[in-house]
């Protein structure tokens, strides 16, 4: 630091405690700078809402307020006066009016009636932010909170900046407005987000100095930039709801699924009622079910769908991945089905399994990568009409009867079952697959048995598919799918076969070439089991109601008395032959297939891992920051006492030189405490200015006897300092000290002859500090100079 | 003559140079005694009086004659002995034949510098007619006022040794000393010098009135305006109170004890050049003010004491920022 910057301007000290600062920019480069920064950290918001009707309202908001701030303020008096602010709340409430409710006010004049209307949006907007999901459609509420809210976000920071002074405040106000994304949107912030917050920050930091001295403003930049960039990358981390969000069970937030399909089942079938829920256009021979969802968790008294983590950048529209254990020799055919939805209203998207993209619908409808099951982030099926690609996977019998046994370890849900589930569902699974072969002869062998005749087809059941409902209904022999399946499921899970439901539709009722039509009555519910190769194949033990008649891979060879059925117009089957010439025609085509959703999977695991990335930066810049956190506060400390501001509102420090003389005292017995010399407070001025002379250079140890001189003055000298005797001389060696003692050596006294001198400079001040550092760094050594930069001990202890 | 409340710096070269002479002049009598010499030129100044605890022979009272003569006023020396009477001290009534009348007869306390020798020997009546004295400024005779001369100071002795037959003074008279010192025996030096000079001439012959009486008052008349801020009281008030919170005191000091201590850290900033005085004075001057008015919990001994104030001023916070 060179000591020559400041003491030009310094020269009045008393007058002007702001005299560092220097001149005033104008009002129009601060509201430049205002709306500028306002600008950005709206721009912020964006993650928030699917659109941009919001922007150009609030843009215009910002703009105006600060127009009329400069205007204003370039009126001297109301600078003087610091009323453009309330000038700028009319100004704001006006224009609040005419950006939102203009409809509502005829002659464009502001009436009660639009006053009220604005309220009415505003409630309005409450409304939306409970019942909509980020990224959400910006409504007229979502416009007038945010007109209304950043309107008067600008005043504040316009104020802050332009009357006050006080930049570094409004920076809260950012943050304010900083918080809204992160807690709504934080899973969808992006780096420019982050950059557009920090940039305002900058700004605002900046706008002060943006005529002045070049040096400073560079480092007010970096230390400004700094934190901004600090507080931008660790917020996200650092507050609670976008970490846990992930980590909620699908069900917990909001909409996403407090719906469990499988439980819902028994009302859509009995309802009866055969509206059409959705029609679609397929090609697929097999007709397979639309499925919403499979659930996989049984504790016992519910299924319930395996809670996933919702990640928002698993945008079905991007692909999805190929199914879960399905290899390339595997038979498979790639179909498509057109769907439009016409009555339903759910969070599941209806597919055949196993879907691999969908097209038509917007970026909110996500997958888990697991179940391949499709939710809408927020959106709803109503009304929706897409088009899916699938993979419909037909293993032949061969290969399921060749499969090899799964690893257990990695179907833990799907082979889980209660502890307390009845004995007599395991025994009868063992005593009806007895002599299977392998594990598909044991699921065949389950399916005939429940399609075997023995049980009936019945809604009266109950509604149930707990684990004693299981066993209810293994005596009873009377169900409906919900039973056939949760029993299936059950007792494939005892034979260590990985099983779970799947949910959703049959294929429904074809209305024309290929065009089905689906109601209520078609809701279903079928086991999915998993065979190593094939991957999740589902099987069909329910003997009636919506069911057909179970896939070809299901039906064991020897009871092929459907093999040659014809592509009905309620397709049930596919004959095996048919399933092995899809196979080879599918077959060369997977390879590449792969590729296609690998890729786009390996795009979105890498954008995973750069937010990964940016979540360990952001620790690592926060563990930086907590440690540098004492450090900082020394350090504004000690800038804020050698100015002579640390004690402004405290109301004990006179301003100006004394306080500069007094911050400074301060901040040396402060750096002595830090370095561990203690501090003896019992000591007088001059005895610590004798033990803290001793080794300082002359420049210095002038400085620190002029800081104890303007000080001893002011504390002892009172109307005797008028009197012009402010120094001590001993007129002869020895004087009338006394050597020795607690005080200092009586050899003449250096404070003689320092009449009239001021309190040094600021920057004279800082030398003086630095040259005690150095001096103390020498008596203690250098790791107590680290110790006392880093854990400075005068910030926690007193004397 | 200037205004009573300001303390030009003329006035503080004036009094530091009569200080300084005559310290000077006093030393020059007593070889390596400047402590003692200048705690007494403090008290003189401060309008105190002083307490000499020292075995005998060691120039308690050739301190006492010095400091008169370098003043130019009149030394007067009064050997306490048990059988000493209040009257003996301080004068009595005599009638007078010729003008048939009574007329007081001013007794050896009327003098500038009076040495009470061996104050510790005489009855407590006669002590306390003698502390009256220091603490009135005057005396009263059959019903007459009598003041005593200006300036006023009693240096006391005690032989701290020869105890046998003594009547130790209280401590609420020994409060009324501004200050105790010893002497103590001089250097090797200091001594060999002594035996060469005084074995064959009287050094207090040779020694100059370096000021006059009315200087001395003048002076002190200043120095009462030395401006102590109420930051500075307030560390000496704080001083006072710590002493009296201290366990190992039994006794803190008086409120006098802080007048007697401001008054003589005043005199002391005004000899450093200062016209305000600041911690510096005080914490020199407390251990001579404070140690013989507080008493140990363990026992009176003066060592213990002093080193009591010692405690006290390291632990006392100077200011309160």
């Amino acid at each position: 630091m060179s000591t020559e910057t400041l003491p030009a301007q310094e020269h009045p000290p008393v007058a002007a405690p702001a005299a560092q600062e220097t001149a005033e920019p104008s009002p129009w480069v601060l509201a430049a700078c205002t709306a500028t920064a306002m600008l950005l950290a709206a721009l912020s918001l964006s993650s928030v809402f699917a659109d941009w009707r919001w922007f150009p309202p609030t843009a215009a908001m910002i703009a105006v307020l600060a127009l009329a701030g400069a205007l204003l303020r370039s009126v001297p008096a109301m600078r003087a006066t610091g009323s453009t602010v309330l000038v700028q709340f009319v100004l704001a409430g006006v224009l609040a009016l005419y950006l939102t409710v203009s409809s509502a006010m005829p002659f464009g004049v502001p009436t009660p009636g639009a006053v009220a209307e604005l309220f009415a949006l505003l409630g309005a907007g409450v409304d939306d932010i409970y019942s909509t999901t980020a990224p959400a459609a910006s409504t007229p509420g979502f416009t007038a909170i945010l007109v209304v809210g950043i309107g008067l976000i600008t005043i504040l920071v316009d104020g802050l900046v332009s009357d006050l002074r006080a930049p570094k405040v409004s920076g809260i106000l950012l943050l304010l407005l900083w918080v809204i994304p992160v807690l709504l949107a934080g899973t969808d912030l992006a780096w420019y987000h982050f950059a557009a917050v920090a940039g305002a920050f900058l700004l605002l930091m900046l706008s002060r100095y943006l005529s002045t001295s070049v040096r400073r403003a560079a480092a007010y930049s970096a230390v400004a930039g700094a934190l901004a960039l600090t507080l931008g990358a660790v917020l996200p981390i650092a507050l609670p709801p976008v970490a846990q969000r992930p980590q909620q069970p699908l069900g917990q937030p909001e909409d996403i699924s407090v719906v469990n399909p499988f439980l819902d089942l028994r009302n859509d079938l009995e309802q009866g009622d055969d509206s059409p829920v959705l029609e679609y256009v397929s090609d697929d021979p097999l007709a397979p079910p639309l499925r919403l969802t499979s659930v996989s968790a049984f504790d016992g008294r519910t299924w319930m769908p395996e809670p996933f983590d919702i990640d928002p950048f698993a945008v079905a529209a991007d692909g999805l991945p190929r199914p879960d254990g399905l290899s390339s020799d595997t038979p498979v055919a790639e179909r498509s089905a057109d769907v439009r939805i016409l009555g339903l209203d759910g969070q599941h998207l209806p597919a055949p399994y196993a879907p691999q993209s969908i097209s038509g619908l917007e970026r909110r409808w996500i997958f888990d990568p697991e179940t391949l099951t499709i939710v809408g982030n927020g959106v709803l099926t109503t009304d929706a009409q897409y088009e899916v690609a699938y993979r419909s996977v037909e293993p032949t019998a061969e290969q399921l009867a060749e499969a090899p046994a799964v690893d257990a370890e990695e179907f833990e849900t799907e082979l889980a079952l209660p502890a307390d589930m009845p004995s007599v569902i395991a025994d009868t699974a063992d005593e009806v697959t007895a002599g299977s072969r392998s594990q598909w002869e044991a699921a065949v062998a389950l399916q005939d048995w429940f399609r075997s005749g023995e049980f009936e087809y019945s809604l009266s059941a109950p509604a149930e598919a707990s684990s004693s409902a299981i066993a209810d209904f293994l005596a009873d022999r009377r169900g409906y799918c919900v039973q056939f399946s949760g029993a299936m499921t059950a007792m494939a899970r005892s034979l260590g076969i990985p099983a779970r439901i799947g949910v959703g539709f049959t294929a429904g009722r074809p209305t024309g070439e290929g065009q089905y039509r689906v109601s209520l009555q078609e809701a279903h519910a079928w086991p999915e089991l998993y065979f190593e190769g094939a991957g999740w194949v589902r099987f069909e033990p329910t003997p009636g109601g919506p069911a057909g008649d179970p896939p070809p891979w299901a039906v064991s060879s020897g009871t092929g008395e459907d093999e040659e059925a014809e592509e009905t117009a309620e397709p049930t089957e596919e004959p095996s032959e048919d399933g092995a010439e899809a196979a080879p025609s599918a077959a060369p085509e997977t390879p590449e297939d792969e590729a296609g959703p690998d890729e786009e999977s390996g795009a979105e695991g890498l954008s995973a891992e750069t937010l990964r990335a940016f979540a360990i930066a952001g620790l690592v810049l926060l563990v930086l920051f907590v440690l540098a956190l004492p450090a900082l506060l020394r350090l504004l400390q000690r800038r804020l006492r050698l100015t002579g501001r640390a004690g402004i509102g405290a109301g004990t420090h006179p301003r100006g030189e004394l306080a500069r003389a007094e911050g400074t005292w301060t901040e040396i017995a402060a750096l002595s405490r830090d370095f561990g010399l203690g501090w003896d407070r019992a000591r007088t001025l001059r005895a610590h200015e004798a033990s803290l002379i001793a080794d300082l250079d002359a420049d210095a140890a002038e400085r620190l006897r002029r800081v104890v001189d303007a000080l001893e003055g002011a504390r002892y000298a009172g109307a005797a300092a008028v009197g012009g005797i402010r120094t001590g001389a001993a007129p002869e060696p020895g004087g009338m000290t006394e050597s020795g003692g607690v005080t200092e050596p009586g050899d003449g006294d250096p404070h003689a002859s320092r009449r009239g001198q001021r309190t040094p400079a600021a920057a004279e001040l800082t030398g003086l500090v630095r040259a005690l550092r150095r001096d103390f760094t020498r008596r203690r050594g250098s790791p107590a100079a680290v110790r006392a930069a880093l854990v400075p001990a005068s910030l926690w202890k007193r004397g | 003559m200037v205004g009573m409340t300001a303390l030009g710096s003329e006035h503080i070269t004036h009094i530091q140079s009569i200080a300084q002479q005559a310290r000077t002049a006093m030393n020059n009598v007593l070889d390596g005694k400047d402590h003692a010499v200048r705690t007494a030129l403090l008290t003189l100044f401060s309008g105190g009086h002083l307490l000499l605890e020292d075995v005998p022979g060691v120039g308690k009272t050739l301190l006492a004659k010095a400091l008169g003569r370098a003043v130019g006023g009149s030394v007067r020396r009064i050997q306490f002995t048990p059988d000493l009477l209040p009257s003996d001290v301080v004068g009595v009534n005599m009638f007078n034949q010729e003008k048939q009348a009574f007329e007081f007869r001013a007794g050896p306390v009327f003098a500038n510098v009076v040495i009470a020798d061996e104050i510790n020997r005489a009855s407590p009546k006669t002590q306390s007619a003698m502390l009256e004295c220091m603490a009135e400024n005057q005396v009263s005779v059959d019903g007459t006022t009598y003041r005593m001369p200006q300036p006023f100071m009693v240096v006391a002795t005690q032989n701290p040794v020869d105890m046998e037959g003594t009547y130790a003074l209280p401590e609420a008279q020994r409060d009324r000393f501004t200050a105790r010192i010893s002497i103590g025996y001089p250097s090797a030096a200091a001594e060999a010098e002594m035996l060469d000079h005084h074995a064959e001439s009287d050094p207090l012959a040779s020694t100059p009135a370096v000021t006059t009486l009315q200087e001395v008052t003048h002076a002190r008349d200043l120095i009462r305006h030395v401006e102590a801020t109420a930051e500075l009281r307030g560390y000496i008030v704080a001083l006072m109170d710590a002493t009296r919170n201290d366990p190992q005191i039994a006794l803190g000091a008086s409120p006098r004890a802080g007048v007697h201590l401001l008054r003589t850290a005043k005199v002391l900033a005004v000899l450093n050049g200062r016209a305000y005085v600041t911690p510096d004075d005080v914490q020199q001057l407390a251990v001579d003010v404070l140690s013989h008015r507080i008493v140990p919990r363990e026992g009176e001994d003066e060592q213990l004491a002093a080193s009591l104030v010692s405690d006290v001023l390291r632990r006392v916070p100077v200011s309160g920022r």
